[in-house]
């Protein structure tokens, strides 16, 4: 009996020691990532988890909007399904940016430059454009910084993404990473965003649908 | 068993470090000829410049056709760490033990690419002399030689020499069958250790630890008895660590699991079923595939072969789920390589080279497939 337990305490101890010095040589020898990078990673994580996401966001000097963005499939004019994503923002308006289509801006008066709808689009968070931001800065190791920040008076982590023609900020809460808050300045527009990445009901793409 | 097994001849322990050079020279020489064939037709292939091969980054280094696909991603490890992108082919599906050696290297005033090449080549040339004395130990001096050499020239060999970790396992998995048979287990625990942190296939090590420790239960001590269970159970812990340092760093001790997916890799206890219906699919798409696809069924028949040659049940099944394992993550892709991890295949061969005009014939074919397979780099990844 004793020695039983003597050999299964000296196999425990070998084990042990094994797990021991194969996670400090790792944390020893290995680099850390950077935190930025890191926040990042787990905020384009947070992203890609969220189909829907509600928001209020302004550009320019305009006042703020209400919006709600949908990430999914959708069949224009009744044809064949193709993924994408569709906004409905203000009273009526929308922006529709389905795969391999020019994006598709409805019930805006005059209609708005494709840019500026481009903007409306990430500033009202839509998950897999802003997603896509974060990964293509991480994958091609363009210097993602992070810094201190408050989102209406609350603290948070703001990460500066450098992004074509300027730079995007997404706002994370410090202990989670969830995204927050966007904003965005490039050379034409820039505004700000608030969002709230919101588990997808039938009753809410219902009325998603009702809205279109 | 094979009547090589019995011809046991190990090594006189009273032999000189001069003697054993001498006696273990051939191993050299067959190392230095098989790698030669790979390192000229890298050569040969940055020279006439294959298929963009010529204007990629990779064509820099004289040798950098050797240096890329996953080498890339295990650089990038040892250069900067881990970090898991969601939905991107990210690095913790890599190993930490090649980056960790090639950081050590590196801090040694070594490139990284040229860290790589010298450190898997030389790994392959200790992995060679310890296959050489494992098998010697299980098969006998004739098969131990055949095995060797066939190593030393096997056709998907070539990804010996590329800034892989196959090498530094292969080493690390004979070595620790080596210890374990002689009853060295503190040495047996440190190897099996190092193949399973350096591969996940490494830890399939443990079963012919845990047979060579069942086999001398009786005549160890309790304490002998504790670190042989220890070394059985070191591959696991070795493997565990890994998990546990990804949590530390990137707070998802999953990471290696989630990025895997992203490299299209998921375990399911039916995704052979997959694998197979969906294999004419995914030969259309990669006509490539079906190297992996013959290198499957080559593997298979070879396993059946060391059946015959008397290979020990526990070693069979490590190398079975060697083999075996990757078709129920969903594809064929690579296992061609992970089977080079797996001994017995080779032990296989072995025994079908016990016949001279067999032998000469496997020789002449690895020697034109091993440059044959080492200029499709540029085309498709091991």
């Amino acid at each position: 009996m004793r020695s039983a337990l003597l050999t299964l305490l000296v196999a425990a101890a070998v084990g042990a020691a094994v797990l021991g010095a194969g996670w400090a040589v790792q944390a020893a020898a290995l680099p850390a990532p950077e935190r930025a990078d890191l926040v990042a990673a787990h905020a384009a994580s947070w992203l890609s988890r969220y189909r829907f996401v509600v928001s209020a966001f302004a550009v320019g000097g305009e006042p703020a909007v209400h919006a709600q963005c949908l990430q999914g499939w959708f069949s224009p004019d009744g044809r064949a399904k193709r993924p994408g994503m569709v906004l409905h923002f203000g009273r009526h308006a929308a922006v529709v940016a389905l795969a391999g289509r020019p994006l598709d801006v409805l019930a805006v008066p005059g209609g708005e430059h494709a840019r500026l709808a481009a903007v409306q689009l990430a500033l009202a968070g839509c998950p897999h454009l802003v997603s896509r931001e974060i990964v293509a800065a991480l994958d091609s190791q363009r210097g993602i910084r992070s810094e201190r920040a408050t989102v209406a008076d609350h603290p948070a982590i703001a990460l500066d993404v450098p992004v074509e023609h300027g730079r995007m900020q997404v706002y994370v809460t410090p202990r989670t990473y969830r995204p927050i808050a966007i904003s965005l300045d490039l050379s034409r527009f820039s505004g700000r965003g608030r969002i709230r990445l919101t588990p997808l009901t039938p009753a809410l793409l219902t009325a998603f649908d009702n809205r279109g | 068993m094979s009547a090589d097994a019995h011809a046991v001849d190990s090594a006189s322990p009273l032999a000189t470090p001069w003697q054993w050079i001498r006696d273990n020279a051939w191993i050299a020489a067959w190392w230095l000829g098989g790698r030669a064939l790979v390192f000229v037709t890298a050569l040969v292939v940055r020279t006439i410049g294959v298929h963009g091969y010529a204007v990629s980054n990779a064509s820099r280094h004289a040798f950098g056709l050797l240096g890329g696909w996953d080498g890339i991603w295990y650089r990038r490890v040892a250069s900067d760490g881990y970090l898991l992108i969601p939905g991107r082919q990210s690095d913790p599906a890599f190993f930490p033990l090649y980056p960790l050696l090639l950081r050590g290297m590196h801090v040694l005033g070594a490139g990284y690419q040229s860290a790589g090449l010298l450190l898997s080549n030389l790994a392959l040339l200790g992995a060679l002399v310890a296959v050489a004395a494992l098998t010697r130990e299980l098969f006998g001096a004739t098969l131990a030689r055949r095995t060797t050499v066939y190593v030393a020239i096997f056709p998907l060999g070539y990804v010996f020499s590329m800034a892989y970790p196959e090498s530094v396992v292969l080493g690390a998995i004979a070595l620790a069958g080596l210890a374990a048979l002689r009853g060295h287990w503190t040495a047996a625990a440190l190897c099996a250790a190092a193949a399973a942190l350096a591969r996940p296939e490494g830890v399939f090590v443990a079963l012919p630890v845990l047979a060579c420790a069942w086999r001398r239960r009786r005549s160890m001590s309790p304490f002998e008895r504790g670190v042989a269970l220890g070394a059985i159970c070191a591959p696991v812990a070795a493997l565990a660590s890994y998990p546990l340092y990804l949590g530390s760093v990137l707070h998802d001790p999953l990471a290696w699991s989630q990025a895997e997916r992203s490299w299209g890799r998921a375990f399911s206890p039916l995704g052979f079923v997959g694998t197979i219906v969906h294999l004419p699919h995914a030969v259309a798409g990669t006509p490539w595939l079906l190297r992996d696809v013959a290198a499957f069924i080559l593997y298979a028949a070879l396993l059946v072969a060391a059946r015959r040659a008397g290979t020990p049940p526990a070693w069979l099944a490590g190398a079975v789920a060697v083999v075996a394992l990757p078709v129920f993550s969903g594809s064929f892709e690579s296992i061609g390589r992970f089977g080079l991890l797996a001994l017995p295949v080779f032990w296989g061969l072995a025994w079908v080279g016990r016949n001279p005009v067999a032998d000469r014939a496997i020789r002449g074919a690895a020697i034109v497939l091993l440059p044959a397979l080492t200029a499709t780099i540029p085309f498709v990844f091991p």
